[in-house]
């Protein structure tokens, strides 16, 4: 089944949108997602050029600033609730496993 | 040793893996690409080394823009911080190099790869090979309700032949590219799902092959028409190559003007369509307006009296004629040939006198396996040609005595109720004459003509 636009995050969805709590540009986005996954997650610069486009698009992040080509956004109050949609979303799957494995199996 | 290289590179439009495969290895051969143009792809020289490339996508972007917009220089800047420098753009299609080993792929998540390339796709692709396709359909009806219609006359053809070649492939390919495209986006689509990324797999092969193919179609009815053609037909070649070459140059000449003056996109594709649309129909125009006013000034019929015919009124009158115009036309392919040919008075050339007038057409079989199917097809052309009647009232050939004509076979037709006509169908070894007096001939005429069209 193809995946609703949205609905569920991809996980460089999440660190990006996670990245713009606080107002970042692009490049900043790229640098601070693997820094904030200890080089786990990446995203390409092509990937977060056009998520940058979509999640302004569905309005879940604004620019905020345009200093030249530097283009600065922060995330708005639909962009967090989709993160915090997502963030239940994964609690609810550890919670799952936890219950079936116990924290023991960790 | 030249510093610069062009070359005609021919990829599948989504055949990003297949094209950043091959930058790779001409960087590897020491040829960087530069520049992509509708002429080619421009090479310069760099010292041979290991090179990525990446194809990307910008969905937006027109071949009208004049540069980069914003958005992409700010994408651009995006791709030179993760060491992607820009190495040519064309359009929508993006190119990237970069020389580090293990560079942060440009597209990480293969769902929005395959997006990107299908916003981009349905821009300019799609509707580009489904206009060809409705194009190629077109004309394959037409071509077969000619082959239906005509058979002789298009098999006779190498223009018309070719023409049909050349669409046919154009069908093939614009089913191939769209099959193709789509059978890639729907696994890429099902790969993307498991964060995948399915590699595009273009058939380049099958484009150098309708490129090649296409491009013999249009020497060999060069060909064709300036060895075989009247001075007409060959005005009309030479026109046509002129015509094809001031279009293309000329639209394209203006819209790179237009680029380079940093024209807007809206300007620019108005002014190029507003062009070629005038240039189409004002060159056209223009052609016809001057060809008629020159074949009233006797152009290209003194060409025609210059024309030798292999059986003159004068052969079967035996006295000269004066004021007589002759008609010449002549097509040729690798299985038929026909040629058409008549002598008749006119007082434009200042005939004096009537002395009737000749018609016929000789028809080539070169292709054996065509000569009962080509004798059926005169044989029921010749009786359909004053149609539509009914049945009992159509013209008929009746079989007459070939011996006069030292020929195979020969009809006569008839038409119904008037009785026998002066039109004759002769069957000889390798071809066939249909010849049309407007006088009954004589023993010696018919056997001046088997001399003259009987051993052709």
């Amino acid at each position: 089944m193809p995946r609703a636009k949205f609905q569920t995050l991809t996980e460089q969805m999440f660190y990006t949108l996670l990245c713009l709590k606080t107002e970042r540009c692009g490049m900043d986005i790229l640098d601070r997602v693997p820094a904030m996954t200890h080089g786990r997650v990446r995203v390409g610069s092509g990937t977060l050029y056009t998520l940058l486009e979509q999640f302004s698009e569905a309005g879940m992040i604004r620019q905020t600033r345009a200093e030249g080509r530097r283009r600065s956004y922060l995330l708005t109050e639909k962009g967090r609730q989709m993160l915090e949609e997502e963030y239940r979303r994964l609690c609810a799957q550890a919670a799952d496993y936890r219950r079936i494995f116990g924290e023991g199996d960790l | 040793m030249k510093d610069k290289k062009w070359r005609l590179e021919v990829y599948s439009f989504f055949d990003h893996t297949g094209i950043a495969r091959h930058l790779e290895k001409m960087a590897e051969k020491g040829w960087m690409i530069y520049k992509i143009t509708g002429w080619g792809w421009f090479y310069r020289r760099i010292p041979p080394a290991q090179w990525k490339f990446t194809v990307h996508y910008f969905p937006d972007r027109s071949e009208f823009d004049s540069g980069p917009s914003e958005q992409e220089a700010s994408f651009y800047d995006l791709c030179a911080h993760t060491g992607w420098q820009l190495a040519c753009a064309s359009a929508q299609m993006q190119i990237f190099c970069t020389q580090d080993p293990h560079p942060i792929p440009m597209d990480t998540d293969p769902a929005l790869e395959v997006e990107t390339i299908h916003r981009a796709a349905k821009r300019t692709m799609l509707p580009i090979y489904f206009s060809m396709l409705v194009l190629s359909l077109l004309n394959g009806g037409l071509f077969l309700s000619r082959l239906l219609g005509d058979p002789i006359g298009l098999l006779s053809s190498t223009s018309a032949l070719f023409s049909g070649f050349a669409y046919t492939l154009l069908f093939l390919l614009c089913v191939v590219e769209l099959v193709g495209y789509f059978s890639w986006r729907a696994k890429a689509k099902k790969a993307a799902q498991r964060g995948e990324f399915f590699e595009a797999s273009g058939h380049s092969w099958f484009q150098w092959f309708v490129l090649y193919a296409v491009l013999l179609g249009a020497l060999c009815w060069l060909a064709e028409t300036l060895i075989l053609g009247d001075a007409l037909a060959r005005w009309a070649a030479g026109f046509m190559v002129l015509y094809m070459v001031l279009m293309l140059g000329l639209v394209n000449t203006v819209k790179s003007f237009l680029k380079r003056k940093k024209a807007s996109r809206r300007l620019n594709r108005t002014m190029t369509i507003v062009l070629a649309f005038c240039l189409g129909f004002g060159l056209m125009g223009g052609f016809t307006a001057l060809t008629l006013r020159m074949w009233d000034q006797g152009w290209f019929q003194e060409d025609l009296q210059q024309t030798d015919l292999p059986l003159t009124l004068e052969d079967l009158v035996d006295a000269p004629l004066t004021g007589y115009m002759k008609r010449h036309t002549a097509t040729d392919s690798f299985l038929l040939g026909q040629k058409s040919l008549g002598q008749y008075p006119s007082a434009q050339l200042g005939a004096t006198e009537d002395e009737g007038s000749l018609e016929y057409t000789v028809t080539f079989v070169k292709a054996p396996f065509l000569y009962d199917f080509c004798k059926e097809r005169l044989l029921s052309s010749g009786e359909a040609a004053y149609t539509p009647v009914p049945e009992q009232l159509r013209n008929r050939y009746i079989p007459a005595d070939p011996l006069p004509w030292q020929a195979q076979e020969a009809y006569q037709l008839t038409e119904v109720p008037y009785g026998p006509t002066q039109t004759y169908l002769l069957c000889y070894q390798t071809h066939f004459v249909e010849i049309q007096f407007s006088w009954v001939p004589t023993a010696q005429q018919m056997e001046a003509v088997s001399a003259a069209l009987g051993s052709l």
